[in-house]
C-alpha cells in the first residue's frame, strides 16, 4: 500500500483517491436527428473533463479552502464528495454523510422557507420529533421573520443561503461542505455562521470550503488545495497556497 | 493481507463510500427511517396547490364531482348509453378515476427525479423517496374522487354493501402496482427526457386497452388476436374490475386466477422495479 502516510494517529473524513469526473454535455449547437439517433455519444455532445486524477485525504478536525479560477472544478469536487455527483473514475470514501451547501441551490421552490427546512432536516436523516422540537430555534437563526412563511423562490440568495445553512447544520454535521454558500450572506449573518462553523470544527468535524474571498478561507481554513483545470496544483497550509495562487 | 494492509484498513476503517451502494434491504431502511420526508412533501404540496384560486381547497372535490358530471351529461343525458351495463355511468365514472390514478402517479412518478434536480444535487438522500412522494400525492387526490365515488353510489340508488371493506385492498393493490409502474419509468425518463412526452400517448392507448369505457364482453370475437392477448394480460383491466366488483358487485371477468396473477404481477414489478431504480441511483441529479 502506498498510503503509508495514513499512519498519522487521526483518522481519515473524506478520501478522494484519484478520481476523474466527465461531464457529458449537449454543446450549443446540436447535431442532426440522425446522427443524434445514430450516435449517441458523438451526436452534439461533448465531454467535459471536470476532474481528473484528484487524491485528497482530509482528517477529521481538519478545515480545507479550496481555491482556484472558475470552472476548475472546484464545485464539482465538493459535489462528488457529498455523493450527489458520481465519479466517472476512482472512487471518493467518506466516514460520515457530508452535508452540503451551495450557492444558488434551491431545494423545494415553490414551498415555504420554513417547510424547506423542515424536508432538508428529513431527508437529512433527522427523526420527526427531533424536528418538531428543534424547529423553532432552526428558524430563529434565520432571522428570516415573517419571510420564513413565504415560497423559497421568492428569497433572495441571501436569504436561500440562511435556509440552507440552518438545515445543513441542524445535525451537527461531521463533514461541512460549503460552496460560496456564505459569501452571499450579509455581515451579521457570516458572523453568526462562522461561530456555528468554529463549533463544528471544534467538535472533530471536518469543513472543506470553497470560497472566492480569500481573505474568509484564511480566517476559516488551516490548509488550502488549489485547483488548476480539474487537477491538484498544490496542497498545503493555507497561507502558502494563497501567496502561490496569487502570484500565478 | 499484509501488514501495511492492516494499518492501511485501520485509518481508513470507518470509511465509505459517498454513494449509496448498499444492499436492497439496507437501503429499504434507509429509505423507511427517512419516510417522514416522502410523508412531508406531498402534504405540503397538497396544501399550497389550490392556494391561487378563489374556491382554494373546495376543488379537491369539485374536480372529481365536475368531471362525474360531465361524463353523466353526455352519456347518461344525451346519449342515454348503457353498453349493457347496468348503471353504465356509475360503472364508467368509476373506471375514469382508477385509470386515472394510475396515468398520475405513472407520469409523475417520470418526472418525479427530473423535476427536482435542485434538491438531488444538494442533499444526498435515497432518491426513492421521491417517487414515493409523488405517488402518496397522487393518493391523496385519489381520496376525492373515492369520496365522490360513495357520494355516487347513494346518488344512483346503489348503495354500498359489505364489499366495501375490501375497498382498502384494492386500493393498495392498485397503489403498489402505480408505484412499480413509477418507479421503472422515473429512471427511464431521467436517462432519456423523451419518455415523459412519450407517456400522454401511451395512456390515451391504454385507456382503450383497459376497458375504462367499453365492457371488455362487447369486444368478444372482435378485432384481432393481438388485442385480446394484451387485454387478458392487462393488469390494469383486473385492478379496475375490482373496484367494480367492490361498488357494483359484478365483475365478469374477475376470478382468483386473475387476482392471483394480478398480485403476483405487482410483487415482480416492485421488486424489478426497485432493483431497476436503485442501480442507476447515484447517477440521478447529474448535469
Amino acid at each position: 500500500m502506498e498510503d503509508l502516510k495514513l499512519l498519522t494517529p487521526t483518522k481519515l473524513a473524506v478520501s478522494v483517491r484519484d478520481v476523474d469526473i466527465d461531464f457529458e454535455v449537449y454543446a450549443d449547437r446540436r447535431a442532426g436527428l440522425k446522427a443524434r439517433l445514430l450516435d449517441r455519444n458523438a451526436a452534439g455532445r461533448s465531454v467535459v473533463r471536470a476532474i481528473q486524477g484528484v487524491s485528497i485525504d482530509v482528517r477529521e478536525g481538519e478545515s480545507v479552502g479550496v481555491i482556484g479560477l472558475n470552472g476548475s472544478g472546484k464545485s464539482t469536487l465538493l459535489s462528488a464528495i457529498a455523493g450527489v455527483l458520481p465519479a466517472t473514475k476512482g472512487e471518493i470514501l467518506v466516514s460520515d454523510e457530508p452535508r452540503l451547501m451551495s450557492v444558488g441551490s434551491i431545494l423545494i421552490g415553490e414551498a415555504s422557507g420554513i417547510r424547506n427546512i423542515r424536508l432538508g432536516c428529513f431527508a437529512l436523516g433527522m427523526s420527526k420529533s427531533e424536528v418538531d422540537e428543534r424547529i423553532d430555534e432552526l428558524v430563529d437563526f434565520t432571522e428570516l421573520g415573517e419571510a420564513i412563511h413565504r415560497p423559497l423562490n421568492t428569497y433572495s440568495s441571501g436569504m436561500r443561503a440562511r435556509v440552507q445553512f440552518v438545515t445543513a447544520t441542524a445535525a451537527t454535521p461531521r463533514i461541512l461542505l460549503i460552496d460560496e454558500a456564505l459569501s452571499v450572506g450579509d455581515k451579521d449573518f457570516r458572523m453568526k455562521s462562522r461561530e456555528r462553523i468554529e463549533e463544528i470544527i471544534d467538535e472533530a468535524g471536518t469543513l472543506i470550503m470553497v470560497n472566492h474571498s480569500l481573505d474568509e478561507l484564511r480566517t476559516f481554513c488551516s490548509r488550502g488545495i488549489w485547483l488548476e483545470g480539474g487537477r491538484v496544483a498544490m496542497d498545503g497550509p493555507i497561507s502558502e497556497v494563497i501567496s502561490a495562487y496569487k502570484e500565478s | 493481507m499484509t501488514n501495511n494492509d492492516d494499518l492501511a484498513s485501520e485509518a481508513s476503517a470507518d470509511l465509505r463510500s459517498s454513494y449509496f451502494s448498499e444492499s436492497l434491504r439496507i437501503y429499504v431502511r434507509k429509505s423507511w427511517h427517512r419516510r417522514h420526508f416522502a410523508l412531508a412533501m406531498p402534504v405540503d404540496r397538497f396544501r399550497s396547490r389550490n392556494q391561487n384560486t378563489v374556491l382554494g381547497n373546495v376543488w379537491n372535490v369539485l374536480n372529481p364531482l365536475l368531471t362525474a358530471s360531465v361524463y353523466y351529461l353526455i352519456f347518461g343525458v344525451v346519449l342515454n348509453a348503457s353498453r349493457g351495463v347496468d348503471n353504465y355511468i356509475f360503472w364508467l365514472v368509476i373506471g375514469l378515476f382508477v385509470f386515472r390514478l394510475t396515468q398520475s402517479t405513472v407520469m409523475q412518478g417520470a418526472v418525479s427525479i427530473t423535476s427536482r434536480q435542485g434538491l438531488v444535487r444538494s442533499i444526498r438522500f435515497p432518491r426513492v423517496l421521491l417517487p414515493v412522494a409523488s405517488t402518496l400525492g397522487e393518493l391523496i387526490t385519489f381520496a376525492f374522487e373515492v369520496f365522490v365515488l360513495l357520494v355516487f353510489a347513494f346518488a344512483t340508488g346503489e348503495g354500498v354493501s359489505w364489499r366495501i371493506v375490501l375497498l382498502p385492498v384494492a386500493i393498495s393493490l392498485h397503489t403498489a402496482f402505480n408505484f412499480g409502474c413509477a418507479l421503472v419509468v422515473a429512471r427511464c425518463n431521467d436517462s432519456f427526457r423523451d419518455v415523459e412526452k412519450l407517456l400522454p400517448f401511451v395512456f390515451q392507448m391504454l385507456r382503450y386497452l383497459s376497458g375504462v369505457m367499453v365492457p371488455l364482453a362487447l369486444l368478444e370475437d372482435r378485432g384481432p388476436k393481438i388485442l385480446h392477448l394484451i387485454l387478458s394480460w392487462n393488469p390494469l383491466v383486473l385492478i379496475i374490475d375490482i373496484y367494480r366488483w367492490v361498488f357494483l358487485g359484478s365483475a365478469p371477468g374477475m376470478g382468483w386466477a386473475e387476482v392471483l396473477i394480478t398480485v403476483m404481477t405487482t410483487c415482480l414489478l416492485i421488486i424489478g422495479g426497485l432493483k431497476f431504480f436503485t442501480s442507476a441511483e447515484h447517477r440521478y441529479g447529474r448535469p
